[in-house]
């Protein structure tokens, strides 16, 4: 039998510890960003479903005449007889328009889009420039659409849109 | 003792691998951040060239101005916005204005561009107040003068003409209808619909008043000939055969004279005498009088005999004809538009196959005869708006 020649096969308090102790650092990095990922791909699907709903409105709102096809008169807000967004026969019917929960152009409420809200505002410009504004309704005006997801703004797309392009259109 | 580091290697190990998916964990988050981020600016960038093209047919107006640098916003949204014009046709954007026009327009926001372009089309159809012979926005009186047009009279104020019983509350003026009986009377008269509306002195600037050549002419204009292709006067030659005379403070004389051009007259008060003939290029009107106008010509014919002139040389045909002699005799006649801002007095013999338009009074005491007949298009000045429409199916984007 000898004595002094003890192999040591596993590890000593301190490694342990300190392996622990960098580990637990460590994962509670991974563990934030994992989180952080998560919550950023929860704000870039938000942002991105926001897109596409403000542009979807929008492009709804562009394609209608600025003037009344029934009056032929530019008015800001809903004409006579106008009540539901089915009614909305000129972009102008969309000046405050505010959507809490989302629907189709038929009034439908789309289903998977709960938290999103949308509302256009309708400006009335003086002159192609955009310079300056009207209080009253104009030939052209200036339309934003914003997306709000859990009430935080996601998506703000504008354009302009003129009686010109109605008279001039093919 | 042996130490072989095998703790120190599983921990510096451990430590990578989580370095590593920190790092891929932080570069994903970036990345789907710049995507919607990408998505807002691509969509916010179309919106904003689709409303560029809305606003540049706002502002159009089909003038060298316009042409030469269209009025487009700096910025929809936050969008930056730019466009430029071109002409498909022949790459001179100011040589004809019938010619169409390409604008492309450009929206940047953050990396996303988007180019549109657009091909216009000047808008040709004629102004509504087209539709009238004779348009007076104020009063008519042809109580003691000879009045006859083959189109619709309209008179905005108090007419007065004989033996013809007019219509109660005719709020939005008069209509005088064109008589089926004999040429020289008129037909019955009724309140119009309503009120006509003619252009103003700024509304004729942008597309007439500023591209006409100025003649040096103080207080009268006799004996000449004027066409795109000739200048008896000097001052230079107008390729459009649009000409100016006056600064509106002088009166002015326009007797003897071929002008093969429309010529605007700002006077104080214009008067027409003997042998004036007004034929203007197709698309133009004939006579634009800033101010006041009377007619004392009798319609004496111009003669080249007379004026010892040619008046139809080559180059500047009458009725399709040009010669080389001065033999030839000229129906004293207006060929077209004749437009007077202020009050037009006919106390000689008038005669105009196109319209006459009034914006204050129009006393007749000599004669006044319209041969009226509608057109498709209406002479520059006294078109519809917009000025320009939207060629069908030109609408597309481009790629760089």
């Amino acid at each position: 039998m000898s004595i002094g020649t003890v192999k040591r096969r596993g590890f000593s308090l301190a490694e342990v510890a300190m392996a622990s102790a960098v580990l637990a650092v460590g994962a509670s990095a991974v563990l934030g960003v994992v989180s952080q990922v998560g919550a950023r791909r929860a704000d870039s699907v938000a942002r991105s479903t926001g897109v596409l709903l403000a542009s979807d409105l929008l492009t709804r709102i562009a394609i209608l005449p600025l003037a009344d096809p029934q009056t032929g008169v530019i008015a800001a807000g809903l004409d006579a007889g106008e009540s539901a967004v089915t009614d909305f026969d000129d972009a102008t019917d969309f000046a405050g328009y505010n959507e809490p929960t989302i629907v189709d152009a038929g009034g439908a409420e789309r289903a998977g889009m709960e938290g999103f809200t949308r509302e256009a505002e309708i400006e009335w410009l003086l002159d192609a420039s955009g310079s300056s504004v009207s209080l009253s309704p104009t030939s052209a005006a200036r339309i934003t659409v914003i997306a709000r997801w859990r009430g935080k703004p996601v998506a703000k797309l504008t354009t302009i849109r003129s009686a010109a392009w109605d008279g001039g259109k093919p | 003792m042996k130490r072989k580091g095998v703790a120190m290697v599983a921990v510096v190990s451990s430590l990578a691998l989580a370095a590593g998916v920190a790092m891929a964990g932080l570069i994903i988050a970036r990345r789907l951040g710049e995507a919607g981020a990408s998505l807002e600016s691509v969509s916010a960038a179309s919106a904003a060239a689709r409303g560029a093209i809305d606003a540049s047919l706002e502002s159009a107006v089909n003038s060298k101005a316009w042409r030469t640098a269209p009025a487009l916003p700096e910025r929809i949204g936050s969008a930056e916005i730019s466009g430029v014009l071109s002409d498909p046709a022949d790459s001179d954007l100011t040589d004809d204005y019938n010619e169409d026009v390409r604008l492309t327009v450009t929206a940047s926001q953050g990396d996303a561009r988007r180019m549109l372009r657009v091909t216009l089309t000047p808008n040709l159809v004629p102004h509504a107040s087209m539709g009238y012979g004779v348009c007076v926005l104020g009063n008519m009186t042809a109580a003691s003068g000879s009045f006859a047009s083959t189109g619709r009279a309209y008179v905005g104020g108090t007419l007065t003409v004989p033996m013809t019983p007019l219509p109660v509350g005719a709020t939005s003026g008069y209509v005088v209808g064109v008589s089926t009986a004999a040429p020289d009377q008129i037909g019955a008269v009724s309140a119009a619909s309503q009120a006509a509306v003619l252009p103003k002195r700024t509304d004729l600037a942008p597309s007439l008043i500023s591209m006409a050549t100025r003649l040096p002419v103080t207080n009268s204009l006799s004996g000449a000939l004027l066409s795109s292709s000739t200048n008896s006067v000097g001052g230079g030659l107008s390729e459009m055969g649009i000409y100016i005379i006056g600064t509106g403070s002088e009166n002015i004389t326009l007797e003897k004279c071929r002008i093969n051009a429309c010529l605007i007259i700002e006077a104080s008060r214009l008067t027409i005498g003997d042998g004036v003939v007004i034929d203007p290029p197709a698309g133009m009107p004939a006579l634009i009088v800033i101010g006041d106008a009377r007619v004392d010509g009798n319609s004496a014919m111009l003669s080249e005999v007379s004026e010892a002139r040619n008046f139809n040389p080559l180059g500047t045909p009458y009725s399709g004809v040009s010669d080389i002699d001065q033999l030839d005799t000229y129906a004293a006649e207006i060929d077209g538009l004749m437009y007077v801002s202020g009050s037009l007095v006919v106390n000689g013999r008038l005669s105009v196959n196109g319209s006459v338009f009034v914006r204050s009074n129009l006393t007749i005491s000599g004669a006044l005869t319209v041969r009226w007949a509608e057109s498709a298009t209406g002479p520059m000045g006294f078109r519809a708006s917009p000025a320009f429409m939207v060629k069908r199916g030109s609408v597309e984007r481009v790629v760089e």
